[in-house]
């Protein structure tokens, strides 16, 4: 979760705090892009998985329980 | 001819169109300014307050706010600040050299609809000038649909302010008011000093029948919307221009989110009422 994703040219860092940048991650892959085209951006190839070595953000995880507990 | 046939007769919405530089100057130490015309000999085709993705080959891709009028036919002018691989390199841009194109793009203010037959109120802070000047000059150019035109710009001290020649002129129109200020003076300043909240007590408007207009720096927004506050005017006649972060400029890969608006195509204008509420927007 990059500090300068959100970072514009004048220095200003619309999301600043991890928490921020957690939250977003989420809801860019989960939400905002659902909303629009009815369908989750993750397609679960876990790339990000295997470089996140904490392993504390696992969107497959993360996705799949959400889905089965709605189920 | 079905109606399908109109979605697959699509033009690759990555592919560049071909400028040309036809003038290049410094405008500041950190801003350059650039007149470009479509190789195809077609205007740009934009609004007052879009933008357009500005490559150069090798280099990348940025999004430019276009900063001439439509009005002004047969080229179209931008100002880019000096902050990183793009903006250098458009800095070395001279007369006769090719830039690629995508656009115009996102939306505009409401020239044609909201502004129309209202007194117009304009805030812009710094580099906020650049895609206003557009605004700006399209309701000059077409007066007398409007109502009285206030135009307040802010600058952080004298050696960084834009467009000059469009200030002097005007100033020296009687059918508009215009005032500015810089937050720091140097030994060629004798205007007014400080930020551009300072200026609200000098400016009398009738908030029920004005379309305010905003754009500078993130930080600016939320002290000039205070003073629109108290003056009375309502979110609904409040728009304003948001930068954000940027990649393909056409709703695609959800750089620019805020939240689920995307700012290449909800925006960068928004009217405020619609986003005042949504987290990390102003
Ligand atoms: C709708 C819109 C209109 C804009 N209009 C203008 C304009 O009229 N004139 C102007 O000078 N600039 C404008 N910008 C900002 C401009 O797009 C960035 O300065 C430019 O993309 C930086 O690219 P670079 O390769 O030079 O910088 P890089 O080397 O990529 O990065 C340097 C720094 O620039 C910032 N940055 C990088 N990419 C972007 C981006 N896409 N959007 C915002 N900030 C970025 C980051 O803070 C980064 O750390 C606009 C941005 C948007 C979104
Ligand atoms: S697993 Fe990670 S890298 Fe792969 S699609 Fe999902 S979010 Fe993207
Ligand atoms: S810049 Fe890609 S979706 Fe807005």
């Amino acid at each position: 979760m990059l500090l300068k994703f959100a970072e514009v040219a004048g220095g200003h860092n619309f999301r600043k705090d991890k928490a921020d940048r957690y939250r977003h991650r989420y809801y860019r892959k989960g939400k905002y892009v659902a909303d629009k085209v009815g369908r989750l951006a993750c397609v679960g190839c876990g790339r990000c998985i295997s470089a996140c070595v904490s392993n504390i953000a696992n969107p497959v995880e993360v996705f799949n329980t959400l889905l089965e507990d709605k189920q | 001819m079905s109606s399908r046939s109109c979605n697959t007769k699509h033009k690759d919405i990555y592919l560049p169109e071909m400028a040309t530089v036809v003038k290049a100057e410094s405008m500041t130490e950190m801003e350059y300014f650039l007149e470009l015309k479509m190789d195809s000999g077609n205007d740009l085709g934009h609004m007052p307050g879009q933008f357009a993705e500005i490559s150069i080959p090798g280099i990348g891709e940025a999004p430019i706010s276009v900063s001439s009028s439509p009005t002004q036919r047969g080229s179209f002018e931008m100002v880019v600040r000096k902050v990183g691989n793009v903006s250098n390199a458009i800095h070395g841009l001279k007369p006769d050299d090719k830039v690629g194109v995508r656009g115009p793009y996102g939306t505009n203010f409401p020239v044609e609809d909201a502004m129309k037959g209202k007194d117009i109120l304009f805030v812009c802070g710094g580099i906020g000038l650049v895609p206003v000047r557009s605004v700006i000059n399209y309701v000059l150019d077409n007066r007398k649909d409007y109502g009285n035109v206030t135009i307040l710009v802010g600058t952080k001290s004298p050696s960084e302010r834009l467009f000059l020649d469009d200030i002097n002129k005007w100033k020296s129109r009687d059918d508009i008011t215009f005032i500015e200020t810089v937050d720091r003076k140097d030994e060629t300043w004798t205007g007014n000093i400080g930020v551009i909240t300072t200026l609200f007590p000098k400016i009398s408007i009738n908030p029920a029948n004005t379309v305010t207009i905003i754009c500078g720096p993130p930080i600016m927004y939320k002290f000039v919307i205070l003073e629109l506050e108290k003056l009375g005017m309502a979110d609904e006649n409040v728009y304003v221009s948001l930068e954000r972060r940027m990649k393909c400029g056409v709703g695609k890969c959800g750089h620019c989110q805020i939240n689920g608006l995307y700012t290449c195509v909800d925006g960068p204008v928004f009217r405020f009422a619609d986003v005042a509420e949504v987290r990390e927007a102003i």
